[in-house]
Formats: structure tokens, sequence, C-alpha cells
């Protein structure tokens, strides 16, 4: 039984019933919540990987300002990852998402989907097997210069 | 009956009555704390989320009392997605009060309640330990098993009241942003009423469960507390890394979440 016992009170069976807390079952309904409703953190990408911005899968969502490029609209923001697990990255517009190591290794999604059945919202959806490290995320599109991105842990349990 | 004879029955009776009984529980703490490489990490090389790579050649604590904590049985009367005024963010138990406090669900619900939130039923004196080789002993009530009351345990706490650390940082990162390999120390006090590390139990004590208890309880930090330090910033022959005010501000909380590791056995007598 050596653990992280869960709360056998009636409070966890609340809980339990509930599932309501930052603790979901389904990482796709989490982050929903987060990427219509909240809250928001701004931050500006950066036309090269070197001095991006962070985001972290910290209950909130980024609103990530790509700026111009030949292109049309892209930039990077990092991702420092403690532990060698899955993470899965949810963006709110149509845009380009390429994950690479700091060391600019390209890093392949288990999987990339453009919705969940959980909300309309979400527009793309990619699982990114991560190293414990930093990895760098270029965003691209032609048109759009603005998205909101959510980073969720793949596992069902993150608490801190 | 006669009377003589009734007076010394009702006198005998307190005596068989009130003869000492078995306590509802008792409970040995066999209480580890060690400093351990995660092997996703690395080896003696332990990488962090910054890229850096640390080697730790030093780890001590001093650690507070290790309580056992009574949460009581009041159902959980908010929703941890909604909380009331004055929490925010509930996740894993607890829930971040604006003034900065982690406040655990047992505890906002009694308030709630208009009653007393939860409260230790033990505590045993730690101390100082040395981290790097790790010590396991076992704590005990003067020697002996510690007596429980009637009590819902569903909480251990242990305060950290110091950390202190040395050991060796590189980069991973060309070009590297510290010259390698560089020397650093760290030696940070926590307030009292920071966050202790804490553990779930499920141990209700009372006449339904077998009383004898012997709980191992694990404090296993790991570099994963370094993973905010601002290394990037290291300078001199060796770099404190408390000098770093947002590097100390990162620390402080990883500690406030550093969880015990918990492993219950019961029996009967």
């Amino acid at each position: 039984m050596r653990a992280h016992v869960l709360l056998t009170l009636p409070a966890s069976l609340f809980l339990v019933a509930c599932g309501h807390e930052h603790g979901h079952e389904d990482p796709d309904v989490e982050a929903c919540e987060h990427i219509a409703g909240g809250p928001y953190t701004p931050v500006t990408a950066t036309t090269q990987t070197t001095g991006a911005p962070a985001i972290a899968a910290d209950h909130r969502a980024y609103t990530v300002t790509l700026p111009a490029d030949p292109n049309g609209f892209g930039g990077f923001v990092s991702f420092a990852s403690g532990e060698a697990v899955p993470y899965i990255f949810y963006v709110d517009q149509n845009v380009v998402a390429a994950f690479t190591t700091s060391g600019g290794a390209p890093i392949t999604p288990q999987m990339s989907g453009t919705s969940v059945a959980a909300c309309t919202e979400v527009m793309g959806r990619h699982v990114v097997p991560l190293q414990v490290g930093t990895a760098y995320i270029g965003l691209s599109s032609p048109t759009v210069s603005t998205v909101n991105v959510v980073v969720e842990p793949a596992l069902v349990d993150h608490d801190h | 009956m006669t009377r003589p004879a009734l007076a010394i029955a009702v006198a005998l009776v307190p005596a068989c009555a009130w003869d000492d009984g078995a306590p509802f529980g008792e409970v040995t703490v066999d209480f580890t704390a060690r400093w351990t490489e995660v092997p996703a990490r690395g080896g003696d090389w332990q990488k962090l989320a910054s890229d850096f790579e640390v080697q730790v050649t030093a780890a001590s604590a001093t650690f507070g009392a290790l309580a056992l904590v009574d949460v009581g049985t009041v159902a959980l009367n908010f929703d941890p997605a909604d909380p009331p005024p004055g929490y925010s963010n509930c996740h894993g138990g607890h829930c971040h009060a604006d003034d900065g406090r982690l406040v655990s669900y047992e505890e906002i619900a009694a308030e709630l309640a208009g009653g007393g939130g939860p409260a230790p039923v033990i505590r045993l004196a730690v101390g100082a330990r040395e981290l790097r080789t790790g010590v396991a002993e076992t704590l005990a009530c003067a020697g002996a098993p510690c007596d429980l009351p009637l009590a819902t345990v569903g909480r251990v706490e242990l305060p950290v009241a110091r950390l202190e650390l040395a050991g060796l940082v590189r980069d991973t990162r060309t070009p590297p942003r510290v010259a390698a390999p560089q020397p650093w120390t760290l030696a940070l006090d926590r307030a009292d009423d920071a966050a202790p590390a804490t553990g779930t139990l499920d141990l209700p004590v009372d006449r339904g469960h077998a009383p004898r208890i012997t709980l191992a309880v694990d404090a296993l930090p790991t570099a994963a507390l370094l993973d905010g330090v601002r290394f990037e910033q290291a300078t001199g022959p060796t770099w404190a890394v408390e000098t770093d005010p947002d590097s100390v501000t990162a620390i402080h909380a990883e500690l406030d979440e550093l969880a015990l590791d918990t492993d219950t056995q019961r029996e009967d007598y």
C-alpha cells in the first residue's frame, strides 16, 4: 500500500464522485476549462529559440502572440519538463506546432488531432513524449497572430 | 445479599469497571530520509528541467516534529473547482489561500462548518538528518509504540526547517551557460509556518480496525527541488544559491509541494 493514498474520508468520496477539482481524470476536460475560461497569461513568442518565453502545465492558458515573419506569423515558446512523461499541448487556433529539444532535435508527437470531444474551442491537440529538460514549441500560421495554449500531463494524476 | 456484602461488592465494582483498557491503537513510525536520484534524470549527474545537470555531493536537513494528523470526518462542503472566498487553485488535496498559505481541504471544510480543523494526535521529534547516505530509524514514544486516541488519521506532516546542499553543476546546452563543473552550495531556512512535507494516509483508529500499526514514512527529496534554480547566474569559485532570490523562491515552491511516501501495516494484538 506504499503510496500517495487517496483520502478515504467523506471529503474524498465527494471528490471522486464530483471529479471536478484540478486533477480531472480526463485532461481534455481540464484543458477545455482553461482554454475557454482561463486564467490567461500573455506571452510573446520569440523569432529564435534563444530567450523563448516559458509556458507551463500550471492550470492556465497562455495567450501567445506570434511575431510577423515572411510566411505570416510564427515564433517559439519553451516548456521545461521535470518529468519524463507525455504532455498534451492544446491550441485554440489552426496553427502548426513543431516540437524540438533544446539541442534542436525534433520531437515527434505520439498523436496529433484537430479537435476534442469535450469542447469546441480546441483546434489542435498534440501528445508529445518529453524527457526531463527544456523543449521548444514552434507555432506558426499564415494568418493567425494570437493563440491560446494549454499544457496538461497525459497521465491521469498530475498533482504537484 | 447482606448489607456489608453489598457494600463490599459495590466497592469492588470500580476496580473492575475502570481497569486500564487497551488504547484504540498504537503506532510505531519507521522514518527514512534520503536524497534520492531519479533514473529518468540520469545517474550521479541528475538532469534538471532547465537543461542543467547537478551532482549533489552533500545533503542534510533539519526537520521539525513528524505529526500524525486527525482529519476528522467533516464531509467536504465546497467544490474545489469553485472554492470559497479567500481560496483559489485547488488541487492535490489543498487550495492556495490569498495570503499564500496552502490549506488542506479538511481545514477549509472544518472552517466552513464552523468547527475545529485537523489536529495532530502525535508529534515525534526528528531534528537534523544527513541525507546523502540516508537515515532510517524508528521513531517511538519513550522507546515504546505510541498510543493513539480515537481518530481518523488522514495525513502525516513533516516540517522542513532547513535544507543544506552542496554539489556541482554543468550545462547540457551548447554553448554552456556556466563553466563546468561549477561548484555551488545551498543553505536555506524555512519559515515556521511554511507548508510541511505531507503524505496522505487512510488510518482510521477505532475498535473496528486492527490496533497495532507500523507506519513507514519516507522523505525522499530529489533534484526536482532544483528545477527552478537559475544556475546560469552562478559565479565565483563556489556559488551560493541562496544569493539569488528567484532561485530561493523556486526552491521554496518545490518544498511546499514535497510529498512523503507512506506504507501502513496493521495487525491485531
